[in-house]
């Protein structure tokens, strides 16, 4: 059965290897793509979402720009600034995990007029079919149309989101990067009543791509083969001197292993559900805590990923980019 | 030429005065509200702002907004709301400012299907001239629709807020109440680059009505005006009782605003000024102004007093316009 889905992105390198898969998986159907701000402005992820779409000719998936910045991390003084990290530079060219803009043509495609927190109301409460949401950005869209209006927190089928990390962090000791740029948001995601599976660090760095795999990619020869390539070789530049892994030489590609997963739930091999909250402020700022309390422990809000099945993830994306 | 308003309204008994003032005046040209939490439920605000709107025979759109502030109920470390105790009138009905549902026939129908956030992206980016806001309630709605577009300043006018408090404080040592429910919605609105005023518990206390205003209200002799009156007498008894009955009067805080927007003259020693909202510990929803010798660039305009006599002959004479009986009575 083809699933549909509603895309929310910060485009952003894995999104954009994401993106890409969802318009080529016949198992989804990629019905509107959701851009919100974070690391990059609002407008750069809402233009670099509309680049990748009509770079591949996906014409007629409405693109809807949505929040530039997180709800109110940014003017609370005690919060901790992002830390800049210098690019890499290998063989003389700059690589950064994400650029600004992708290298692609700029879009000719325009975004919809609609806010993105809009549209998720409107649709959530007119859809008659099943839709989930797979957010892989921070979750300040989502934040704001579940606390504007609650009620269609029941209504969307699921949200599987790309964001936090348990043992394994990479935006500050104890936070992942999504969750570190809005933590209230994520916090209102997590209580908002909707069903949750959140797919964070500890299992998409378990799903990490090698260079060997690159050069496969690459050798397939289609566009979005070739792009995918580029883009995980310059992430894997970045893992091995600034975030390195297990593994040398490779990169987790995050958002496309959660949508994938959407496809093939068979990619997420170990799953715990828990009860997850986020910190506020200080050293746990963004913090996925997970309740650990053994005398009142506090109902399950969300399934929580821990361990990918790599090689299925890696064979699925050949196979989607290969026509 | 009168003015563009979207009201933002916890309707409650003073915002319900505020929304008459806004249909009957001359100057105003009122083009929606929208319902917040806040003194009330948002299910009750929106109700009652109905029944206010048919009361007067307005088919004025309610657009319902959030239920709850945007972050500050998300964790258990805020400061708690002030009790004032629970007093009885001589009959054994509770004092309240606020009673659940306005004592007005129910409404007819329901508010929009567009959620006041949304509501405010799409007209303020379609909006073919500038409009003044006057939110009285929570910022809420405001602070989630800034949130989602920044880019809609550019066609607020001004924005006139009912709330904030420098030496008056009303629900915890140092806040008043609609800066208190959302600390950082407030701060959202007041540093979004539009014209903020602030009309704070200063200048509405300084306007408050007394019976013989009251009295006077009734003489007009319309529905709205003996409206009016009724509902600050309640307002009045309840102020009474909270006081240990030090006062004898109520501050109509958000009718002050809307008629601010009238004629800016009714309220006085309005400073400019640098405002930070408190977040935590007892300065939370604190209006905190800065005193230093240099202060920071002024983000809004602090009023911090008031004429008492104008604006009870504004309301005499705006309420006076309405309707000798309630509308939409069957």
């Amino acid at each position: 059965m083809v699933k549909k889905i509603i895309m929310d992105v910060d485009t952003g390198s894995d999104d954009s290897i994401a993106i890409m898969a969802a318009v080529r998986c016949p198992e989804i159907e990629l019905v509107a793509v959701c851009a919100v701000g974070g690391a990059r402005t609002v407008a750069n992820t809402t233009e670099n979402s509309l680049r990748v779409l009509d770079a591949m000719g996906a014409k007629g998936i409405p693109v809807y720009s949505g929040c530039n910045s997180n709800l109110v991390r940014n003017f609370a003084r005690h919060r901790a600034p992002r830390r800049f990290t210098p690019p890499v530079i290998v063989n003389g060219r700059e690589y950064r995990m994400h650029d600004d803009l992708l290298s692609l043509p700029p879009s000719v495609t325009a975004p919809m007029e609609q806010n993105a927190v809009s549209f998720y109301i409107e649709f959530f409460r007119s859809t008659k079919e099943p839709v989930t949401i797979v957010a892989s950005g921070p979750l300040t869209n989502l934040a704001c149309a579940l606390s504007i209006a609650p009620d269609i927190a029941g209504r969307i089928e699921r949200i599987v989101i790309m964001g936090g990390g348990d043992k394994a962090t990479n935006s500050s000791l104890s936070a992942e990067s999504n969750f570190w740029q809005d933590p209230e948001a994520a916090q209102i995601v997590l209580a908002s009543g909707a069903k949750i599976v959140l797919v964070p660090l500890d299992c998409t760095h378990t799903a990490y791509i090698t260079k060997d795999e690159i050069a496969h990619l690459r050798s397939i020869g289609t566009f979005e083969a070739n792009y995918a390539a580029e883009l995980t070789e310059q992430r894997m530049y970045v893992h091995n001197a600034q975030q390195p892994l297990e593994v040398p030489d490779c990169a987790p590609i995050h958002d496309a292993f959660v949508l994938c997963y959407v496809a093939d739930e068979s990619l997420i091999t170990e799953m715990e559900r828990v009860h997850v909250d986020v910190g506020f402020g200080g050293a746990g700022d963004g913090h996925s805590i997970i309740d650990r309390n053994t005398r009142n422990p506090l109902p399950p809000n969300c399934l929580f990923a821990r361990r990918a099945n790599r090689e299925a993830f890696r064979d699925m994306l050949y196979r989607l980019f290969t026509y | 030429m009168s003015t563009k308003v979207i009201m933002d309204v916890d309707t409650g008994s003073d915002d319900a005065v505020a929304i008459m003032c806004a249909l009957l005046s001359p100057d105003i040209d009122l083009v929606a509200c929208c319902s917040v939490w806040g003194n009330l439920p948002v299910e009750n605000t929106t109700e009652n702002t109905l029944r206010v709107l048919q009361a007067l025979g307005s088919d004025l759109p309610v657009y319902k907004g959030c239920g709850d502030a945007m972050v500050k109920n998300l964790c258990k470390n805020r400061v708690p709301q002030y009790d004032p105790g629970v007093f009885y009138d001589e009959n054994g009905k509770q004092l309240k400012g606020h009673y659940d549902y306005l004592d007005l026939p129910a409404a007819k129908r329901g508010p929009e299907a567009m959620d006041a956030p949304s509501f405010y992206v799409d007209y303020l980016n379609h909006a073919t001239e500038p409009v003044t806001l006057v939110p009285v309630g929570p910022l809420t709605n405001l602070g989630f629709a800034l949130t989602m577009d920044p880019g809609i300043v550019k066609n607020i006018k001004e924005i006139v807020i009912m709330g904030g408090g420098e030496n008056l404080a009303n629900i915890s040592n140092c806040a008043e109440a609609n800066i208190w429910h959302d600390p950082e919605a407030a701060h959202i609105v007041i540093n979004c680059g539009a014209k903020v005023t602030l009309v704070p518990l200063d200048s509405t206390h300084a306007a408050s009505t007394t019976p013989e205003d009251c009295e006077a209200l009734d003489r007009v002799g319309t529905f709205a005006s003996r409206y009016a009156a009724t509902l600050s007498r309640e307002r009045i008894a309840a102020q009474h009782a909270f006081t240990g009955g030090r006062v004898n009067s109520t501050a109509v805080h958000d009718a002050l605003a809307l008629c601010a927007v009238i004629d800016p003259s009714v309220l006085q020693d309005v400073r400019h000024v640098h405002c930070e909202i408190g977040f935590y510990d007892f300065n939370d929803g604190a209006t905190i102004i800065d005193h230093r010798c240099i202060p920071d660039e002024p983000n809004c305009y602090f009023a911090y007093s008031a004429d008492r006599e104008k604006l009870a002959a504004m309301m005499r004479e705006i309420l006076g316009r309405g309707a000798k009986d309630i509308a939409g009575r069957d």
